[in-house]
């Protein structure tokens, strides 16, 4: 029997083992996970989102004033700068103007990180390569055959496929690959942001509510004690 | 040594007393018959002399238990009858406890009832309206919705104005020191447009003429429903079911943009 | 008595029995004074009713129960409503708490002979329970219609349709409409938030009112009822309160440690609290590429997975045959109390072949359970099987080995 369960343990060991591959054409996804308690990060995301994404991608369940209040946005800035379609109050959702399913099939990038997962997204925007075959142009090693342009070409610059299958720089971007790095890291922190805007505080609180339930175990755990004394 | 029925080595000690070693305990177990009633239990000891000291000291309190039962029955449970208090340390760690768990309730309760405030979307559709003023003429009456309610803008004519003072004496609350259109620009009044009586909607008559409900009519809002009477500032004439003027909303001119509601 | 009394609580007494029955359920309820930690969770499963039952009511003032509004209200409550998203996490991290307490609680009973005469009854309440419960995560799983929610009811109904006869029809009438919609959402709301809810107190309310009839056990296996003062009360007994109550505590906060730390810190469970595709709403035209059942129904999933054949020469195909197994599976639980032969109620002084039965149980329900949320393949379907194997075989053998192993003498005393 003790036997029977040795070869049962080795087994399923090795049954865990055999890992699931979910980054596409990838083997492993870069390691990335987000953080949204780094403002600034928030903000630099924020812009690169206005600049590359918006004009097709909808942020449809984050509201205005949800994000200027969480990534300390003066008002006149959102309302001057970043909303850019009339009659859009600061109340509203970041539709960006768009109608609700994308003609192009963009799809809305609210829940985006949450769907896909950190890594993924992270991973999916630095590898685009040129790939002729492709209407777009470009494709993709996390998500072969998306339909999505490379928009980010200009500060990445262009990459192709190698002969052993991997990315190499066929021509320069207006960033340097440590900078595109992390402009992509803090892309990833805001989406993850605009996932569960209540993310910050439920983070930065937690803790206490934790540090009061260890307090509470300790006096519980005295008084059962005090009590305890009698059952021997 | 002897075996009884089931084979166990017993170790005899007394008539009624013996301890005997079980399978797989390491311990010495104890036999008792007291009168007739058996009591086995493991006396928790490798040691035969310790074990039989146990033994020993374990009948004396059966057997006292069993005096006690017969004299006056308050054999108690184990639990009830060596009772080792510490009242002053028992007492402070009552109160702190309660306190943590009231302290766990009432932070429970802060989410619950804070979840019933108005969401952010009641929060966005109750927002601030705008109204553009430009194209409502002098003596005419725009209806804009605000929170579900409509709300009356009013823009009064010169005539309007001078004939407001003339009123003080009918109304109940004349008090003009809020502005003579009550509001904080001269030309038009803003009015929540429920009647203070039984929230009714009152209708708008301008017209400075003898009517069914006043002779003396200067202009201003009369309910339908029971007869209310206001003025064209919205305040109440006496002796109407209504007891207080007209509600004003919150609200704020920007040049030719009347804002209804609260600035964020 | 306190009904004598020229109080208020004495003329309620004498009206209704309120003190002479908090005495009897609660306060004076003599429980065995000795017990380990594995008593504790029916206690943790009480408060996480209660969390549940609390969060739910609230998460149902916002919720949306159409196919159209189901996905945005739930994003409403994680956006829009003042803490609506601790009470979502608190109420799906509630979930999971509930079936990991209701385990433990279980292999007490199956360790320590909770389920023997005379409490074959409690044991029953208990498991009617766990199959209400299982039910009631079923239905609420649906409520926020996102792909798995949808994907997931879809397998499960089409379970039905394998029946034999009856199915086709069965499914359909299960879900209202031709295919899985709105209509099943809005009659599984109603099923989620009433009926099995209701069932549930009513089962809680019994399986108690039973156990306090018959004595709650210990780990011993000691029948403390057999010496009792002059009061009728166990000798190895204390009063439920302040002992155990006071010892529930200390437990309680433990639990909230835990489950706070879920709730703030990893309120998805990496994906097996709430599973990724679950943010995306369903789409009957696009099946997830992985589908996985949450954490607690993946033994049983890897059970039903695990049914690669069936029985051609009685027209049972394995897709019928997978869900006679997945059923059997929990049914087994139901007749445990009449397959245990042993003249001891504790694991601690059953023999040798009951040990290794229960290890097996727990290796291969844990090994199920790490199965059925992975994607099969050839080497995992034939581990499955052979746990879903080891899963039974304990219950199978049971009045087998419980009745010719060798016993150890139980003490009198605890």
């Amino acid at each position: 029997m003790k036997k029977l369960l040795l070869i049962l343990l080795i087994l399923s060991s090795y049954g865990f083992s055999a890992g699931e591959n979910n980054c596409g054409s990838l083997e492993k996804c870069d390691a990335f996970s987000s953080n949204v308690h780094d403002l600034y990060s928030l903000q630099r995301g924020l812009g690169i989102y206005m600049n590359y994404c918006a004009s097709c991608h909808t942020l449809k369940l984050l509201r205005w004033n949800r994000l200027q209040k969480d990534l300390v946005i003066p008002e006149n800035i959102i309302t001057e700068e970043l909303i850019r379609t009339p009659d859009t109050k600061i109340a509203d959702h970041m539709t960006f103007g768009m109608p609700d399913v994308s003609p192009i099939g963009a799809p809305d990038l609210t829940l985006r990180t949450r769907v896909r997962g950190d890594e993924w997204i992270y991973t999916y925007l630095r590898t685009f390569y040129e790939d002729p075959s492709q209407t777009s142009g470009s494709n993709n090693l996390v998500y072969v055959g998306t339909a999505m342009p490379n928009v980010l070409a200009g500060l990445q610059g262009n990459q192709a496929l190698d002969t052993g299958g991997t990315l190499v720089s066929i021509s320069e971007g207006s960033m340097t690959a440590e900078e595109f790095d992390d402009s992509m890291k803090d892309l990833v922190n805001f989406l993850a942001y605009a996932a569960e805007p209540a993310r910050i505080t439920r983070e930065k609180n937690g803790v206490f509510v934790i540090l009061f339930f260890i307090v509470f175990t300790a006096v519980m755990n005295l008084l059962y004690r005090e009590y305890a004394k009698e059952l021997k | 040594m002897s075996k009884n029925k089931q084979g166990k080595k017993h170790i005899h000690i007394l008539d009624g007393m013996s301890l005997y070693k079980r399978d797989k305990s390491p311990f010495y177990w104890g036999y008792l018959n007291v009168g007739g009633e058996i009591y086995k239990k493991s006396l928790k000891t490798r040691d035969k002399r310790e074990a039989e000291k146990f033994l020993f000291e374990w009948k004396s309190k059966l057997l006292l238990d069993k005096s006690l039962n017969k004299l006056n029955g308050n054999l108690e449970m184990d639990v009830l009858k060596n009772p080792v208090v510490n009242n002053t340390r028992r007492k402070a760690l009552m109160i702190t406890s309660s306190l943590m768990g009231a302290v766990t309730v009432a932070g429970f309760a802060v989410p619950f009832l804070s979840a019933w405030n108005p969401s952010e979307r009641a929060k966005a559709l109750g927002a601030s309206v705008k109204f553009d003023l430009s194209k409502l003429e002098p003596g005419a009456m725009a209806v804009v919705e605000w929170r579900r309610t409509p709300i009356f803008v009013v823009h009064q004519t010169p005539k309007a104005l001078e004939n407001l003072p003339k009123l003080n004496n009918r109304v109940t609350d004349p008090v003009l020191s809020e502005g003579v259109a009550r509001s904080t620009n001269e030309k038009f009044t803003v009015l929540k447009g429920v009647c203070t009586h039984l929230s009714c909607a009152p209708k708008y008559h301008p017209e400075i003429e003898p009517k069914a409900w006043d002779e003396q009519w200067l202009g201003g809002f009369f309910c339908p429903c029971h007869g209310s009477k206001f003025d064209l500032a919205g305040r109440v004439y006496k002796g109407v079911p209504a007891p207080t003027n007209l509600e004003v909303p919150p609200h704020t001119f920007e040049g030719d943009t009347l804002i209804i509601g609260e600035l964020t | 008595m306190a009904s004598e009394k020229n109080t208020i609580m004495g003329w309620v007494d004498r009206r209704l029995p309120v003190t002479e029955n908090l005495e009897r359920h609660l306060t004076k309820h003599p429980v065995p004074k000795k017990v380990n930690f594995f008593y504790l969770f029916g206690a943790l499963l009480m408060v996480v009713f209660m969390i549940q039952v609390v969060t739910g009511i609230w998460l149902m003032m916002f919720y949306t129960n159409t196919e159209e509004g189901a996905f945005a209200s739930v994003e409403y409550i994680m956006r829009d409503v003042e803490y609506g998203w601790l009470m979502r996490y608190m109420h799906s991290t509630g979930a999971s708490a509930f079936f990991f307490l209701m385990y433990f609680h279980m292999f007490r009973g199956l360790l320590y002979g909770s389920y023997q005469k005379p409490k074959e009854l409690v044991w029953l309440f208990g498991c009617f329970l766990l199959f209400l419960l299982m039910a009631e995560g079923f239905l609420g799983y649906v409520l926020p219609w996102g792909q798995m929610s949808y994907w997931a009811a879809n397998v499960i109904l089409s379970l039905f349709g394998a029946i034999p006869f009856i199915g086709p029809d069965l499914q359909v009438w299960i879900q209202g409409d031709f295919v899985l919609s709105g209509i099943t959402l809005s009659r599984f709301f109603a099923l989620h938030v009433v009926v099995v809810p209701l069932l549930m107190i009513a089962l809680v309310v019994f399986h108690i009112f039973a156990l306090h009839e018959v004595g709650a056990g210990n780990p011993e296996g000691v029948d403390i009822e057999k010496y009792r003062d002059k009061k009728g009360m166990p000798l190895d007994g204390a009063p439920f309160h302040p002992y155990k109550t006071f010892g529930a505590l200390p437990a309680i906060g433990i639990f909230f440690i835990v489950f706070f730390a879920i709730v703030f810190f990893a309120p998805t469970g990496g994906g097996y609290f709430i599973e990724k595709p679950n943010f995306e709403e369903a789409n009957f035209l696009k099946t997830p590429e992985h589908i996985a059942p949450v954490w607690y129904y993946a033994p049983f999933y890897s059970i039903l997975r695990a049914v690669t054949f069936g029985i051609p020469f009685l027209g049972i195909t394995s897709k019928f045959l997978g869900f006679i197994i997945f059923a059997a599976s929990i049914a087994i639980l139901f007749v445990v109390p009449w397959l245990d032969r042993s003249n001891v109620q504790s694991i601690r002084y059953k023999g040798m072949y009951s040990k290794i039965a229960m290890i097996l149980f727990a290796a291969s329900f844990i090994t199920l359970g790490y199965l059925g949320t992975k994607p099969v393949n050839e080497l995992r379907t034939i581990i499955a099987q052979i746990c879903t194997v080891f899963y039974f075989a304990p219950f199978i053998l049971m009045p087998i080995y419980t009745k010719y192993e060798k016993t150890l003498e139980v003490p009198d005393r605890l």
